[in-house]
């Protein structure tokens, strides 16, 4: 498992819930216990964000999205 | 001269439940009269990411899916309003020389829209927006004097708060009418 995530980093997370789910998104924020996922932004400003206990993560991998309008300033933004 | 692209996007350019990172612009509501709305009014670019999954004129871009791929939590863009390329234009589908400022419209548009408990119906949201022309320019219609419903199952205003000004994209308008 990522220990350190870094900000920008685009991850794909399998947690816990009702039932297991899959998460995707761009880390925001990341402490000890918690990680922040932004989905969708507007401009530079994350409008749409999940908070994942690190506990509840089953499985993580990082991923590199596929583009279909270069949206590859995605990193740079976050 | 433009391409028309955001409409003729061949389905085989996408790989179905994949990671996209989208690009794409909305309407927009101001409360009232800022700087902003002149003529070189611009859209902010809205960037999502997610599993992607096409369906007639949408796509379903889902930040949270379930272990059957079902989506969870995402939105649903109508293909008019997403950017592809810098430079490259989306197809309009009306003229809206004929409309001045000052005439009152009624406009017909496709809005994006939110889900978070699953989707029952993967469409995009059907809007009218009634109100008068304040500007136009190549990216936007703005009107003024705004009342927006959303039409589906239920017919509801939106934004549910009152609003003077509204930013419709051009792409997504598929009908103007004049009263």
């Amino acid at each position: 498992m990522i220990q350190n995530h870094k900000k920008g980093e685009v991850l794909e997370i399998a947690v816990f819930g009702a039932g297991q789910k899959h998460i995707c998104g761009v880390v925001w924020r990341s402490t000890s216990q918690n990680i922040v996922l932004a989905h969708n932004f507007s401009g530079i400003k994350p409008i749409d964000i999940s908070i994942i206990g690190k506990d509840d993560i089953v499985k993580e991998k990082t991923v590199i999205p596929l583009e279909i309008n270069k949206a590859d300033d995605l990193i740079k933004i976050a | 001269m433009g391409i028309s692209f955001a409409f003729d996007i061949p389905i085989c350019y996408f790989e179905n439940m994949k990671i996209y990172a989208l690009k794409y612009k909305e309407a927009c509501y101001f409360k009232r009269k800022v700087k902003q709305l002149n003529k070189k009014f611009k859209f902010v670019e809205h960037v999502c990411l997610g599993y992607l999954k096409i369906k007639n004129d949408c796509l379903v871009v889902s930040f949270e899916q379930k272990n059957d791929k079902q989506p969870v939590r995402g939105l649903i863009i109508p293909r008019s309003s997403i950017i592809l390329k810098p430079k490259i234009k989306a197809k309009k589908h009306i003229d809206i020389e004929k409309i001045k400022t000052g005439d009152k419209v009624e406009i017909f548009w496709k809005d994006i829209s939110y889900f978070e408990e699953g989707i029952k119906n993967i469409n995009s949201s059907l809007m009218i927006t009634t109100g008068e022309l304040f500007l136009k320019n190549s990216e936007a219609v703005i009107l003024k004097n705004t009342q927006t419903i959303k039409v589906g199952e239920k017919i509801r205003r939106h934004p549910e708060r009152k609003i003077s000004f509204c930013a419709i994209p051009q792409t997504v308008i598929y009908n103007i009418k004049t009263y």
